[in-house]
């Protein structure tokens, strides 16, 4: 018994101070021992948490400050935008009759365009298995990540979710919603989030390869969609088009894919020195340091009329 | 006469006569001998015992395999595991506080000492892994020790117990006998005073006894926990040498036993085990000649392994019939360099290539072959070898490599090895299975098998394929070869020949389905079942079909029964026409009121006796009848009670109306031509078949066959009875060809087909394309009015139709304009044209017309009157007042002459001629007979009952080449004549001009079988070209007595077959009763059911049976199944041994399960197929290994795990499914769903395509289970809409109250729930008022969650209100709940809809971990559920319970006033 205790006890110490070092290296970068900085993932207690917060608690760290860590050689960023080739048709507006509580000017968002092309809401993820994550994204593993219902649609409309991450289904409208998710390889889920009731917490338990879709029943006009992934390394455009997918590892030759809710995989989706294949998917060599693609256009023949 | 040494005979003549027929004895006796040994089954069973033997080796050494050996491996691991862990500490202290324990009991005993277990613990604890083992035992002992003093003290106290009640037994018995010599009280009292001292003795030591035993049995337990993984890991290890053992065993009993070899000598081999076997079946009689005599089979004899299952299965069979099949084997991309060191030759060389062969491929080949000696058959493949990826597997045999031929195994060698092209893959042929008579019966799950319905000792084999079965050689047994070829190879092979004399031959193997009608009579038993998802008899059961559709039964009858109660086969036959009948009379118009309404009631429920009785007595007893008095009293005689009527409705649709719907150039091309309007018709050609004719019967044909079209058509329209219309909806928008489009896809497809849907397949109801052509406007005013009303209510026109009310309700849209589907549909549908009417004749008959008309005219009235008679009728008509006289069709002719009542007249008798009232209902028409040979006995009728007449000659004479349909030939007639006479010195008296070799198999099988004057050969040519066998026949008949039988043009070859199959079935011999098939109430009801679906096409639209696949996989594939939150009464349940079983492999080395439900699929409705990613693979790509997304609707077991219904998708990768099984049924909805999905997403982008299963005719799995029997009876009778989603609603069935209680008894029965009535428990009262003393008001608060607006009424309908918004998004009427739903099913529902229904949008209201607001309700979420459910189910009652009746009625003021203060208040 004794024994045993005290073992405990050696390895809470053990763990407590193998964070400490990690949190040490990943405030100063340069990162350059990535395998120590993972090891402080066994056994790591409730008591360490708190820990590492507070040493990261004073220094925000703001974005560009990875970059200077890709800078150094060992991460690259990946950007672009991605642009719809032609003339995109104009959003409709649905009918919210069925629901006074809800706003009455919901317009569909399953293609959104800018005035200047640029696609939002479509995803670029890393098709490449097991990549080495940057030791930064650790802090956010664990995170709350909220899918909203608010004025009867989701907010936000397609969102990257760890599977270490847990998924918060939120209700601020005064109006009752259901979130039906039902993902290939997980678990599907169909709750009822009463107005004003608590969110409910939900965990992606396999990685899927293409996003998740959500829907609401009680309004089936509401879509939502979500990445459920294993490592971070996908983004969603924003409503230029324009994504950028932080410190991924360079050096290495990596598979991407386009996906876009309307269209599906982005296929022969095409930019300066690459092209998408039929099932959206292109390599790329990440360079240290930023890594622009420039406009990857998709044609307009690959989206649904 | 004096005595001579001289004998009778001489003696040396005598002796050599002795001595030669000794000898010629002994010959004789040894020859005798031989012969015996030799006998063709004695053969047989020696070659299978080899075949048994080399089988157990092969499965010996297959367990020899690393396979085997690694689970050895891992048992003895286990076992080594655990003799080095220590026990956990926790039972140590166990053990130790109960030793403490007890010692503290005992008063004065000492302190309990533990140390030597502590220390024993200690030392184990310590010590180094591998000397565990020892500590472990020595820790044992003394824990041991410990036990055995225990059970020293259990043992004293035993004894101890024994002595004082011996001693107790003494004094008892001296007090009695103290007592009975009356000794002085104090001596009692004393004896007394010691009887109940040694009494509490021994009560002391049964205590004392009773707890050293409960602390002996206590230490034991705890000891049994700390060694229980040991004593697992040994069992696990005993077990699997126990399985080789078995197997070990199996193989000396069968090989090693030199007595075996002892007993295959001859003489000897005459007893045991060699002996002749028989299966007597004394209830199974056979009748020979006049006289039922037990049956007798011996084929098991030669079929030895015809039971043979493999090891651990029950159904499938060990040695499957042989067969060849390609495998490509792959090679290793370099040459192996252990093959350099090849020896030099001879043992060792053969060792070095079968190692090297098993290193390479993973494959030994047998030392000795399984048929012949030298063959190269696989007897060891290791598991994930080349060989075993390749799909090889033991048993098998080489029979080419890379194209060349192996002779003898050392080729194998060769070939695989030394020639092999390293890195390219071989291909290789082989032989799986076994030839017969060693082969297994392919489907031991439906017979011989042991689980089998048909036992092998219980109803034999002969019973099922005729035959001889008390034969013991190959000829004699009557086999049947299945085509020419096989004939041949068995004169050569058995010697055998066409025993005539023998009337029961086997069937062949094309026909072995027939004898299933012995005892199935129902036939529809014969379809796939969940038991039998294999097709039992599917050949047959379509030539059961098609008899129905094509209306075979309309001229010939089979009927079922021999007298009102023994049914001798299946029954088909028409039902009576009280239907027709009554709508006969009420077209008199002559009937009052009354009658009226009978005769309404008849027509639409003709099987309701009561009004049918009604109106024929009230006719009965009428003065005068209404209508003409004859043809009245004929419709009124059709209404008598039938002896068991027919069941089967006409296929035709009724022609009493015909007139308003058709005009006369559409009818004369259809009359004369069917399919040229519509290829796929089912109607046949009954004119223009002329190629059994001769130049002069053609010349006749082509006379009065047009004469006949025209008498048809003509008689058919003027004697059509009027007919109303149904007006159009006012006020719709006007009728739109598109939407009629869309509304004609998402129903009418589920029966018909149509040209813009080159997709659909269904043909329960005719293809209606090119409608336009035929009731376009143009082409027939009344025509798109009679679709209209046709679309609107098909009964109106054809009572008797199986085509349902679709209920086409005008309907009001968002936009507020209302639209009439039934007129868009009918745009829709007269939209397709393309077709013309040809050759139809003026109205106005020519001279020659007229003439041809005259002529035939008069043919038919011979018939009836004398000649001279006959041509005066013809000029002048029938005279008024012979009307009474007159029987038949010649009524047409009285009165004046005209045209149109020659044609009249022509026209009926034609139709009386070809039985056209077989398959239409015809006015005049309604008391006629099938026309046809009855069948019931057919398969029975000897072949000189067939009329053959020329027809060896017709098939001879190029005409009947076989293969070939001579309908379009158009230089037919004159063939014949021109090669008749050298044909005839040819060929006279002989059939040898037909080499029926050189024909296609199944051509020349029947070909032989005709000229040999076969039923089989008969009817296969009857079908193909009924008047064929009119060939040289018409030049000696009259026109009308030429064959009538019309050529069913829509049968392709293998129908034909499946028809005959059926036919050849009809043997009208039952068996004894008890092996009738009768089946269990349930299975009744199933096949009752089953009967119904069909009829009206139920499975068009609704799936009744999920889809099937039955996987096998390797362990693992699976991994584990997520746990997940829910209420405990939905949580699965297996038992361990089936939670064992799944987790069983088998000889493979693999999992097997079978999983129901649906794979997921896309928009377009193409099952979804991911890559190892997960990630969507499109159609076309076949190159990617792909997994199917598969959602199971039964829970079900994948090695060991639980995958949840609704739940949890299983990902099956392609190669994992071993059988998949279409769903029954739902073919409507998955040919509707990329459309009703395209269509949402036209206003709703972010639909889900799945969503859309809902708005689609719904699958019924669990109907009966779900719905409350009286609701679903009264549903089908009169359908309303439930879901307000639905695209579509269910159609009103043209049904009777039986039929509805059929199908409601099938879902009932196929769930095993209660029926015809359930009981509803909570609709009790003293539930409710159980439930609501632990908590008021509880209706009242389930009533807050109900109407809450977080839930149900977000999308369901309660009462007077409905959520607005889209109907996609609205969900059933909740006042329905209590009398649709039965209540287990509401409460699995609400609880989690996704378990019952995976598609649904309902979501989970009240979660198992969390309930709602307690504002709305206080309690648990099991106590919410329960009282949403039962206000559900009770929601009638409870809304009654808050309105108050009372105040609502007034009293009358009281007469007088007594009380005045009283009034006052």
């Amino acid at each position: 018994m004794i024994m045993t205790t005290r073992f405990a006890f050696a390895s809470t110490l053990l763990a407590a101070a193998a964070t400490f070092a990690g949190c040490g290296q990943a405030a100063s970068p340069p990162p350059s021992a990535p395998d120590k900085a993972e090891a402080p993932q066994i056994d790591q207690g409730e008591e360490t948490a708190p820990a590492a917060d507070q040493s990261s608690a004073g220094v925000t760290r703001p974005v560009v400050e990875v970059r200077t860590a890709a800078a150094d050689g060992e991460w690259g960023t990946l950007k672009g935008r991605i642009v719809f080739d032609g003339k995109a048709p104009a959003p409709m507006p649905v009918d919210t009759s069925k629901d006074a509580a809800c706003k009455a000017t919901v317009t569909t968002e399953n293609l959104l365009v800018s005035p200047d092309g640029g696609l939002q809401n479509a995803v670029i993820m890393l098709r490449t298995k097991s990549p080495k994550v940057h030791p930064d994204y650790e802090k956010t593993a664990n995170d709350e990540v909220v899918l909203d219902n608010k004025d009867c649609r989701f907010e936000p409309h397609v969102q990257v979710v760890r599977l270490s991450q847990t998924l918060m289904l939120k209700n601020s409208d005064p109006t009752g919603h259901n979130s039906n998710i039902t993902p290939i390889l997980g678990t599907p889920i169909n709750p009822v989030l009463a107005a004003g009731g608590e969110p409910v917490p939900y965990k992606f338990t396999a990685e899927e390869a293409i996003p998740v879709k959500v829907g609401c029943n009680i309004h089936p006009w509401m879509g939502a969609y979500i990445v459920a992934r294993k490592d971070p390394y996908a983004a969603v455009t924003d409503k230029d088009g324009n994504f950028v997918i932080e410190s991924l590892p360079a050096g290495k030759e990596l598979e991407f894919r386009l996906w876009q809710e309307n269209a599906g995989y982005l296929k022969n989706a095409a930019f300066k020195g690459g092209k998408a294949d039929a099932r959206g998917t292109f390599k790329f060599k990440i360079k240290p340091g930023d890594n622009d693609l420039g406009d990857i256009k998709v044609p307009a023949s690959v989206f649904k009329k | 006469m004096p005595a001579t040494e001289s004998t009778w005979r001489n003696q040396k003549l005598l002796h050599i006569v002795f001595g030669v027929s000794a000898l010629a004895m002994l010959v004789g006796t040894i020859w005798m001998f031989a012969a015996d040994h030799r006998r063709e089954w004695k053969t047989y069973q020696g070659k299978f015992r080899s075949i048994e033997a080399w089988s157990a080796q092969a499965r010996l050494s297959q367990s020899e395999t690393e396979q085997y050996e690694r689970e050895v491996a891992d048992a003895h691991d286990a076992l080594e595991k655990a003799q080095q862990s220590v026990p956990a500490a926790e039972l140590v202290n166990a053990f130790n506080d109960r030793v403490r324990a007890e010692a503290a009991e005992k008063k004065d005993a000492p302190p309990a000492n533990v140390k030597p277990v502590d220390d024993a613990y200690i030392a184990l604890k310590d010590a180094q892994p591998e000397q565990r083992p020892e500590l472990r035992k020595d820790f044992r002992q003394t824990l041991q020790k410990y036990i055995d003093d225990a059970r020293f003290i259990e043992n004293n106290a035993t004894s101890e117990k024994k002595f004082i009640s011996a001693e107790l037994d003494v004094v008892r018995s001296e007090y009695e006998l103290g007592v009975g010599n009356a000794l002085p009280q104090s001596q009692l009292k004393t004896m007394q005073a010691r009887v109940t001292e040694l009494r509490d003795r021994v009560a002391a030591a049964n205590d004392e006894m009773q707890d050293a035993a409960a602390y002996r049995k206590d230490l034991e337990q705890i000891l049994n926990g700390m060694f229980a993984d040991e004593a697992a890991a040994r069992k696990r290890l005993d077990e699997l040498q126990t399985q080789r053992k078995q197997l070990e065993l199996a193989l000396y009993e069968r090989e090693n036993k030199v007595m075996n070899e002892v007993i295959g000598l001859p003489i000897i081999d005459a007893f045991a085990p060699k002996k002749l076997d028989q299966i007597w079946l004394p209830n199974l009689t056979i009748n020979n000649n006049f006289r039922d005599v037990p049956r007798f089979d011996r084929c098991t004899n030669c079929h030895q392994g015809i039971d043979r299952t493999v090891a651990g299965s029950a159904i499938e069979p060990a040695y499957p019939a042989e067969k060849e099949l390609a495998i490509s084997l792959e090679t290793p991309a370099e040459r192996p360099e252990a093959l350099d060191q090849k020896p030099a030759g001879g043992e060792e060389l053969a060792k070095f290539y079968s190692d090297q062969l098993h290193a390479i491929y993973g494959i030994r080949l047998a030392q000795r072959g399984l048929i012949e000696e030298n063959e190269a058959v696989i007897s060891v493949v290791r598991p994930e070898s080349l060989a075993a990826k390749a799909g090889l597997q033991v048993g098998d045999t080489i029979l080419e490599v890379g194209g060349g031929k192996l002779r003898g195994k050392n080729q194998a060698y060769n070939y695989l090895i030394e020639s092999a092209q390293w890195g390219q893959p071989l291909a290789i042929q082989i032989r799986r299975g076994l030839p017969h008579p060693f082969a297994s019966h392919p489907r031991l799950d439906l017979f011989v098998g042991s689980l089998s319905p048909h036992t092998m000792a219980g109803v034999g084999c002969t019973i099922c394929h005729d035959g001889q079965g008390s034969a013991t050689s190959f000829k004699w047994a009557s086999h049947s070869p299945n085509d020419p070829l096989d004939a041949e190879r068995w004169k050569q092979k058995y010697g055998w020949f066409d025993n005539h004399h023998w009337i029961f031959p086997m069937y062949p193997q094309r026909f072995s389905e027939s004898l299933c009608l012995k005892c199935h009579h129902d036939v529809v038993e014969l379809q796939p079942s969940a038991r039998f998802p294999e097709p039992p008899a599917p050949k047959l059961v379509e030539g059961f079909n098609l008899i129905k559709d094509v209306g075979c039964f309309g001229c010939h009858e089979i009927n079922g029964y021999d007298g009102p109660n023994r049914r001798i086969g299946p029954d088909l036959r028409a039902e009576p026409n009280f239907s027709p009948a009554a709508q006969g009379l009420l077209a008199t118009g002559g009937l009052n009121e009354q009658q009226q309404q009978w005769a309404k009631k008849i027509i639409a429920e003709p099987d309701q006796a009561a009004p049918r009785h009604s109106l024929m007595q009230s006719l009965n007893d009428a003065e005068e009848l209404p209508g003409d008095p004859m043809t009245t009293r004929r419709l009124v005689n059709v209404l008598a009670d039938v002896e068991t009527p027919g069941r089967l409705r006409k296929v035709g649709p009724s022609l009493r109306h015909v007139a308003s719907k058709l005009d006369f150039e559409f009818l004369y091309s259809w009359i004369r031509e069917p399919k040229d309007f519509r290829p796929s018709t089912k109607m046949p050609q009954f004119f223009g078949l002329w190629d059994a004719l001769d130049p002069h019967s053609l010349d006749v044909s082509k006379k009065f066959e047009p004469a006949e079209i025209r008498g048809m058509t003509e008689f058919l329209l003027s004697g059509s009875q009027p007919f109303e219309y149904i007006e159009p909806a006012q006020g719709a928008e006007a009728a739109s060809a598109e939407r009629g489009k869309l509304a004609f896809e998402v129903r009418c497809l589920a029966c018909h087909k149509q040209e813009a849907f080159p997709q659909a397949a269904m043909n329960q109801g005719p293809d209606l394309s090119r409608l336009g052509s035929k009731l376009g406007a143009d082409r027939n005013p009344n025509g798109p009015k009679w679709l209209y009303t046709w679309l609107k209510n098909p009964s109106a026109y054809h009572p008797r139709t199986v085509m349902p009310n679709m209920i086409l309700d005008p309907v009001k849209g968002t936009d507020g304009k209302t639209t009439d589907p039934a007129a868009d549909i009918a745009a829709f549908l007269l939209e397709s044209k393309g077709w013309e009417p040809t050759n139809i004749p003026g109205r106005d008959l020519t001279k020659d017309e007229d003439a041809a008309l005259n002529e035939l005219a008069l043919e038919h009235l011979q018939n009836a009157f004398s000649k001279r008679q006959a041509e005066e009728f013809l000029k002048t008509g029938i005279p008024e007042r012979m009307r009474a006289d007159l029987k038949g069709d010649e009524i047409e002719l009285v009165g004046d002459i005209t045209v149109e009542k020659k044609l009249r007249y022509v026209g009926r008798r034609s139709i009386s001629k070809y039985g056209c009232s077989g398959c239409h209902d015809i006015p005049n028409f309604e008391d006629v007979k099938p026309i046809g040979t009855g069948l019931a006995d057919w398969a029975r009728k000897t072949p000189d009952k067939l009329a053959f007449e020329q027809i060896v000659e017709y098939m001879k004479h190029g005409h009947g080449t076989p293969g070939a349909l001579h309908m379009a030939d158009a230089d037919h007639g004159d063939v014949a004549q021109e090669d008749k006479g050298i044909e005839e010195a040819e060929t006279a008296g002989t059939h040898h001009s037909f080499n029926f070799l050189n024909m296609p198999p199944e051509v020349g099988y029947f070909m032989e079988k005709l000229v040999a004057h076969q039923r089989e050969g008969f009817i296969w040519q009857k079908l193909r070209e009924p008047r064929s066998y009119d060939f040289e026949k018409t030049r000696n008949k009259s026109y009308n007595e030429r064959l009538r039988m019309p050529q069913f043009t829509v049968l392709d070859d293998a129908q034909r077959e499946s028809v005959i199959t059926f036919v050849l079935g009809l043997v009208a011999e039952p068996p004894a009763s008890q092996y009738i098939f009768k089946g269990d109430e349930r299975r009744r009801a199933i096949i009752a059911g089953n009967e119904v679906i069909e009829k009206y096409n139920c499975t068009g639209c609704h799936t009744i049976e999920m889809e099937q696949w039955d996987l096998e996989f390797a362990p693992e594939t699976f991994g584990e199944s997520a746990e997940m939150v829910d209420f405990n009464f939905l949580k699965p349940h297996f038992t361990p041994q089936q939670i064992e079983a799944s987790t069983k492999v088998n000889d493979r080395g693999m999992q097997t399960a079978r999983i129901v439900g649906m794979p997921a699929v896309n928009a377009e409705g193409q099952p979804v197929r991911i890559d190892e990613d997960g990630a969507p693979i499109e159609a076309d790509d076949t190159e990617t290994p792909a997994s199917y997304v598969f959602t199971p609707w039964e829970n079900v077991l994948l090695g060991g795990n639980v995958w949840q219904e609704g739940l949890q998708n299983v990902i099956i990768p392609e190669s994992a499914i071993k059988k998949r099984y279409e769903p029954v049924g739902g073919y409507l909805a998955r040919l509707a769903y990329p459309t009703v999905v395209a269509e949402e997403q036209k206003i709703n982008p972010n639909a889900k395509p799945d969503e859309a299963w809902g708005w689609l005719p719904p699958p019924l799995k669990g109907e009966g289970r779900k719905v409350q029997t009286e609701w679903l009876h009264s549903f089908l009778m009169d359908p309303h809409e439930i879901r307000p989603a639905a695209v579509l609603r269910m159609p009103k069935f043209n049904m009777s109250s039986e039929e509805a209680t059929k199908l409601v008894n099938y879902f009932a029965a196929v769930d095993g729930v209660d029926y015809p009535y359930d009981f509803d428990p909570r609709t009790r009262q003293a539930h409710l008022a159980a439930a609501e003393s632990e908590h008021p008001q509880r209706m009242a608060d389930a009533l807050k969650i109900v109407t809450d607006n977080n839930f149900c009424i977000k999308c369901h309908l309660l009462g007077d209100f409905a959520p607005t918004g889209a109907n996609s998004a609205k969900a059933p009427q909740l006042t329905e709940v209590s009398r649709r739903l039965r209540p287990d099913y509401v409460l699995d529902w609400v609880a989690n809809p996704k378990r019952i229904l995976p598609y649904t949008g309902m979501p989970v209201n009240i979660p198992a971990d969390k309930p709602v607001s307690q504002e709305l309700f206080k309690g648990d979420s099991m106590q919410q559920l329960e009282g949403v459910v039962d206000l559900l189910l009770n929601y009638g009652k409870f809304t009654e319970s808050q309105l108050s009746i009372k105040p609502m009625i007034k009293s009358p003021p009281p007469a007088e006033t007594p009380q005045p203060q009283d009034a006052a208040q």
